[in-house]
């Protein structure tokens, strides 16, 4: 497709989202954004979806404010409570559609993405990960596990294995979230599941997708495709709602042929089943905190909480504001990324209602979420009162 | 306003590089290969200017059929014209020999500036931008963090950076060379989809190195490669110490200790 019909193109997809949103502004009311920010117009989901809307009516994507307009379009963490409430009290506008076609705009017309962005997007390309890391290092994780104890998973591509266990880029390099995986990896041995490990993996493209970097995503998703067909496998297994997201909504029908489940779908099935069975208490009062990648993208709500439920001596509480009215943490959307100024901090605020319910654990099924709400306990000043953890982690603890 | 960018295809290092057998190189096989730092912001700087005081950009490189990858990119970053010097081997060239041929081809095309990046990022030399200049007899200036075009007296106003927080103001009479440095603005991120395109639809116009070599005559390097060697402290072993801090304290006082430090 030529440049010009592209950008055409983009632009009738945003302006048609763009003409259907009404401005009844009750999107703002579960808006992350416009909750942690200064409350401009421009900081919620119709204000930023009317920004490119004019910004393409006026010729402004040339102009000076061209910066501008990209602020307030990469500060969205694509969290898709806006697009829950207009389902739930309005027209039931696309919002994200729009608003993601502009970052899709803005990176066509090389304005996009964030300036902190641009190293990240490199990484995919050349490493496949956006931390800069090398694409070589990407199982020393799993080394370090194996120097522990004895593994039974096979390197994929391999003959007669069901389930692949798509690590992620998060869990397989951050050092914290590491130990996620481990858990993960635990849990399946316990099971004796039949499982792989793909020797090559790369990113699900999330990352780029979020970004607008639609050329990029293609390229991710097309390798992956490719690489999961040849492993012969059944089910594929991922630790972040994100690679979740992006396989079930976001990948092509061919991605059909394989049954992909959370880890917290996965082990709440069997703990159903009696498959799996939690054997030592952690008697703790335990909170859970909703993933959006999770929760409000994909409805996957009661799998974390049968898990924590099945475990002995935990006293589960729910925060005031949980499922689909759950608070983002505020790392989607590429935000991990970028400093974006919040008047009040989104995790921290999460960390505080996660004390107000008086609970000693908050639980998270998502490695961003876990990253954010860790950092946030910290800069709270409230390491000893609360901690966080990975539900993969709490389970693994009791076996 | 003609500008020309000089673009250098540079290999992304991110391990420990491997020192080739007979160390007068480093073994770049197998790495992945990008446009060199330095020249994104030269030619950013070069595509803000003609966006500014409008005229085109032209992009040229040197080297094997791969450095089309940063031509391409220029391309699909808003360059009108790019030039690829065909050398069939991936072969180190002397920079002198490098800055002749680029001078006789840059030559045949009318231009007001010339920009490359102050430096490599490959061999750090820093001296085709200012070699390049002295072969075209026009000014130079360096390390270069502003530019003001002044096209009533066709000149160029820049601003260079020098240590401790200097800045060095000048004037260069146009055509001139700028090496730019990094920082001096934010080159902008190509798109996969954008690139794919210009890759498949651009147009790269090649010109034969032996050709431009031959009409060159008498172009020799003029430096050779001695050696090339780690200059860090070896170290012949790396002992982790592990515990509390006050176990950590403990152990390092002892070794400390017997190997006669303390």
């Amino acid at each position: 497709m030529n440049e010009e019909r592209y950008v055409d193109e983009l632009k009738e997809l945003i302006v048609d989202v763009a003409r259907r949103c009404r401005n009844c502004n009750y999107c703002y009311t579960v808006c992350p954004l416009f909750e942690s920010s200064r409350g401009f117009q421009v900081q919620g989901p119709s204000g930023i979806l009317q920004a490119i809307r004019y910004a393409i009516r006026w010729g402004e994507l040339e102009g000076k404010e061209k910066e501008v307009l990209r602020e307030i379009l990469y500060a969205c963490t694509t969290c898709y409570s806006c697009v829950l409430k207009c389902k739930a009290s309005g027209p039931g506008v696309p919002l994200l559609d729009g608003i993601e076609g502009g970052r899709r705009l803005l990176i066509e017309l090389m304005i996009g993405p964030m300036p902190e962005q641009i190293k990240v997007l490199e990484s995919l390309e050349q490493e496949g990960n956006p931390y800069d890391e090398l694409a070589s290092r990407r199982l020393d994780w799993l080394k370090e596990l194996e120097r522990e104890r004895r593994l039974s998973y096979k390197l994929l591509p391999a003959e007669g294995v069901e389930v692949l266990l798509y690590v992620g880029c998060t869990p397989s390099y951050n050092e914290g979230v590491q130990r996620v995986a481990c858990s993960v990896v635990r849990l399946l041995e316990e099971i004796g599941a039949s499982y792989g490990i793909l020797s090559e993996e790369k990113c699900c493209g999330s990352p780029a997708k979020r970004m607008g970097e639609e050329g990029l995503f293609e390229d991710l998703c097309n390798e992956n495709l490719e690489s999961f067909k040849e492993c012969g496998i059944q089910t594929i297994i991922t630790i972040s709602p994100h690679c979740y997201n992006t396989f079930v909504n976001e990948y092509p029908k061919a991605i059909n042929e394989f049954k992909i489940q959370h880890y917290t779908e996965l082990f709440a099935e069997l703990i159903e089943r009696g498959a799996l069975v939690p054997k030592s208490r952690i008697e703790k009062v335990v909170t859970y905190h909703d993933p959006c990648y999770l929760g409000k993208r994909n409805g996957v709500y009661d799998a974390p909480r049968k898990i924590l439920g099945s475990i002995a001596g935990v006293g589960f509480v729910e925060m005031r504001r949980n499922r689909d009215n759950s608070l983002c943490c505020g790392g989607g959307g590429g935000r991990m990324w970028i400093e974006t100024e919040e008047i009040n901090r989104l995790s921290e605020t999460r960390v505080r209602e996660a004390l107000d319910v008086g609970a000693q654990i908050v639980a998270v099924a998502c490695p961003w979420c876990y990253i954010q709400l860790k950092d946030a306990v910290k800069t709270t000043g409230n390491e000893g009162k609360i901690e966080v953890r990975d539900v993969a982690e709490l389970l693994a603890e009791t076996i | 306003m003609e500008v020309f960018v000089c673009l250098r295809q540079t290999a992304v290092v991110k391990e420990e590089p491997k020192i080739q057998p007979d160390k007068k190189g480093v073994d770049l096989s197998g790495l992945k290969r990008h446009l060199n730092e330095w020249d994104a912001y030269a030619l950013e700087e070069a595509l803000l200017l003609t966006q500014r005081y409008g005229g085109d950009v032209s992009v040229i490189s040197l080297g094997p059929k791969e450095v089309e990858d940063v031509l391409f990119h220029g391309l699909a970053a808003g360059a009108k014209k790019a030039i690829h010097i065909f050398v069939p081997e991936r072969e180190q060239i002397d920079n002198w020999v490098i800055a002749n041929i680029l001078s006789r081809e840059i030559k045949k095309y009318p231009f007001d500036l010339i920009l490359t990046g102050a430096q490599a990022e490959d061999d750090g030399c820093a001296e085709i931008g200012a070699t390049l200049a002295q072969l075209l007899k026009i000014p130079h200036a360096s390390l270069v963090m502003k530019v003001i075009y002044e096209p009533d007296a066709k000149s160029i106003k820049v601003e260079r950076e020098l240590e401790e927080g200097y800045m060095d103001v000048l004037r260069l009479r146009l055509p001139a060379l700028l090496t730019i440095q990094t920082g001096i603005n934010q080159p902008r991120y190509v798109s996969s989809l954008r690139l794919r395109r210009f890759k498949k639809a651009g147009t790269i116009l090649r010109v034969s190195f032996d050709e431009l070599i031959s009409e060159a005559g008498d172009v020799y390097p003029k430096k050779e490669v001695v050696r090339l060697y780690p200059s860090r402290p070896e170290f012949s072993k790396v002992e982790m110490l592990g515990g509390s801090p006050e176990a950590i304290s403990d152990q390092l006082i002892e070794l400390l200790i017997s190997k006669g430090v303390l």
